[in-house]
């Protein structure tokens, strides 16, 4: 996507010769578009693609969801952590209880950044971890530790919207 | 200007040789640099020393390859060995250039028509990822075939195609598809339109001419390799393993949108999207001319191999089979630069230095492979490891090669315990419980030696966990006898 800009003269100067190549037709214009759609071809199909998902794609809607039931189980002064990515922040009123909330690519460069997440979590326990199984790295065997707690000191509140959300026991 | 090619332009043949040969000088098999070959061609290398030694394909080997693939190598290796089947392929590859410069004198004249041939195959380098594989071997075939197609519409309706030529046609889509089963849409596109054409044109009498040229170059090849088939008691086994076990590979159960995201990855690849735009571009702009016959069918067969390519959703080496349809692309390049650059000084350096940028991803790939030389050492680890198997075995003794390679049978003299030599891809979609008959037949035999390929893996237990039986074996009847050489050599105890 960063290299979008530099692709304007060239497609400037195509377009100039596509023009000039194709003078001669009777319907130059229509001639010019139909190659354009063949050379931009796969940008067309993937904007097709992601129309089609209008029908079958309801994410956004179990995202809703999901943050829904976070925060009917929870108090406003919880905290909860995603355990890998960071899809369900924005879908709660609840805050992350570690400011590391993801832990993926990037995250993993900066010094001591695991043993800091896992400290926080293991400390402050929060009231809900979720996870999104989806993600390659759900199951990455640093969480080990993360994964003994939820076995011993969390239930599992629900496995619909695409989420795990382990509760805490009270 | 004399465009057609005679006996005594020595230069130019001199030339394309060294096309041909600078391009298989990157082969693994080359003498100057063996290493250890690809995956795929080792497999096809395991079935050529078979049939020299008097096994038979698809009854003594298990594959999903067309005959020819193995076949072609036989003289080769049996006269020298693997630099037997580097001479084959040097002589195939020499075919491919002088009909990829014979195609390209269509559309330029004889000095481009020779760099255009010279592009052709450094956009190939990028491809050229298994030597000795289906793709290299079908190439001439392909390339011939264009060739006739490129000649058959530019001369126009000034004269019909020829008896001969229309049987060499035939006999080289036979071949390619006896090499592997999805090389026929450069044959399918170019004909349909050529046919579409005829019935408009109401050339009946011509179409029949057309179809039985065709047919009796398709009976050469077909009917000899058919009673190869039948006199060995094989043709089932052929029609097991190569048509409906290479069908369901083909058609892998892929998805629409995961074809058509194949299909931009294929077309993605060094160009290969640019033969297909320049083909709808020259349909439009001859509109209603004399060469949109010819750019029809080239757009037509191109689209075809393309979706064939995307069903398999295969390698980067797929695209070999593209490169003809690079040649009238290139040479129109050429000849666009020769226009450009006209008042330049030093025009022709120039031309080359633009054209060595435009094509650097195949000769990148080119100084890689030849980097090789002081690197890799992996030829000399095979034939160790071969010989190891044959000082520690009896004459008589069998091995297994574990895992979806057989690198190694082709390094001695032991014979394979079971047909399944390598037990991945393809293998799995051969009908009649392939797995289950290879472990039965590993655990019946109790091979002298079991080899598990770990250069790159880091250790022998990465099989999957279906191999648990012959590994509980190993741990009771086997004990380590190398770890060197880039194998796990397990030896059976006395």
């Amino acid at each position: 996507m960063a290299l979008i800009p530099f692709f304007v003269p060239v497609l400037a100067s195509f377009v100039e010769t596509l023009n000039s190549s194709l003078q001669k037709l009777k319907n130059k214009n229509i001639a010019i578009a139909v190659l354009l759609c063949a050379v931009f071809s796969q940008g067309l199909a993937k904007y097709i693609d992601d129309a089609t998902e209008f029908f079958h794609n309801k994410s956004g809607k179990e995202m809703i969801a999901a943050g829904k039931i976070i925060d009917t189980n929870t108090l406003p002064e919880d905290t909860i952590i995603s355990l890998s990515n960071a899809y369900i922040y924005p879908f709660t009123k609840r805050q992350a209880v570690s400011k590391y909330i993801y832990q993926g690519s990037g995250v993993d460069y900066i010094q001591s950044s695991r043993d800091e997440f896992l400290a926080a979590v293991l400390n402050d326990k929060p009231a809900i971890i979720a996870v999104y199984p989806a993600d390659p790295n759900w199951n990455a065997d640093w969480y080990a530790p993360i994964y003994a707690m939820i076995e011993n000191e969390y239930y599992l509140l629900s496995d619909k919207n695409g989420y795990y959300l382990f509760r805490k026991k009270l | 200007m004399n465009k057609k090619l005679k006996k005594t332009d020595s230069l130019i043949f001199g030339t394309l040789f060294l096309i041909a040969l600078l391009f298989v000088l990157s082969s693994t098999y080359t003498p100057f640099n063996f290493r250890q070959m690809h995956v795929d061609s080792s497999i096809y290398m395991t079935i050529t020393q078979g049939i020299i030694r008097g096994q038979l394909p698809y009854r003594d080997f298990v594959d999903n390859k067309g005959p020819l693939m193995y076949l072609l190598n036989v003289p080769g290796f049996m006269i020298g060995s693997f630099t037997g089947v580097w001479i084959t392929e040097l002589l195939l590859m020499c075919i491919t250039v002088l009909f990829a410069y014979k195609t390209a004198l269509f559309f330029t004249g004889k000095n481009k028509a020779l760099l255009t041939t010279a592009c052709t195959f450094a956009a190939a380098l990028a491809f050229f990822k298994t030597p000795v594989g289906t793709e290299e071997y079908a190439l001439p075939f392909l390339m011939i075939s264009f060739y006739l197609f490129v000649k058959y519409c530019w001369r126009g309706a000034q004269k019909d195609a020829s008896f001969f030529e229309l049987a060499v046609l035939g006999f080289c889509l036979a071949c390619a598809v006896l090499i592997r089963l999805n090389m026929f849409p450069l044959w399918v596109g170019f004909c349909l339109v050529i046919f579409a054409e005829s019935i408009a044109k109401r050339r009946f009498a011509l179409l029949g001419k057309y179809i039985l040229g065709f047919c009796i170059g398709i009976g050469i090849v077909f009917i000899p390799v058919f009673f190869y088939l039948k006199a060995n008691g094989i043709v089932a086994d052929f029609l097991n393993q190569v048509v409906f076990g290479g069908a369901s590979r083909g058609f892998g159960g892929a998805s629409l949108k995961q074809t058509i995201q194949n299909w931009y990855i294929v077309a993605s690849r060094n160009y290969s999207f640019i033969p297909l735009l320049w083909g709808i571009f020259a349909i439009i702009k001859n509109y209603k001319q004399k060469d949109m016959l010819f750019w029809t069918g080239y757009t037509f067969s191109y689209i075809l191999a393309v979706l064939f390519l995307a069903f398999s959703s295969g390698d980067s080496h797929y695209n070999l089979t593209l490169i003809p349809f690079f040649v009238p692309v290139i040479a129109v390049l050429v000849e666009m630069l020769y226009a450009v650059f006209a008042a330049a000084h030093r025009r022709n350096v120039v031309i080359i230095l633009f054209l060595c940028i435009v094509f650097s991803e195949g000769l990148m790939k080119y100084g890689d492979d030849f980097m090789e030389v002081f690197t890799n050492h992996s030829g000399q680890e095979l034939m160790r490891a071969g010989k190891m198997i044959d000082e520690n075995t009896q004459d008589g003794g069998k091995i297994i090669s574990l895992g979806y390679n057989g690198y190694i049978y082709p390094f001695t003299q032991r014979v394979a315990a079971s047909k399944y030599i390598y037990q991945r891809s393809g293998v799995v979609q051969i009908q009649g419980g392939s797995r289950e008959e290879f472990v039965s037949s590993v655990l019946t035999e109790k091979p002298a030696i079991i080899v598990i390929y770990g250069a790159d893996k880091g250790g022998y237990d990465y099989l999957p966990a279906w191999y648990n039986p012959i590994y509980k074996m190993m741990a009771d009847e086997y004990e380590l006898l190398s770890d060197e050489n880039g194998f796990y050599l397990f030896k059976k105890k006395f």
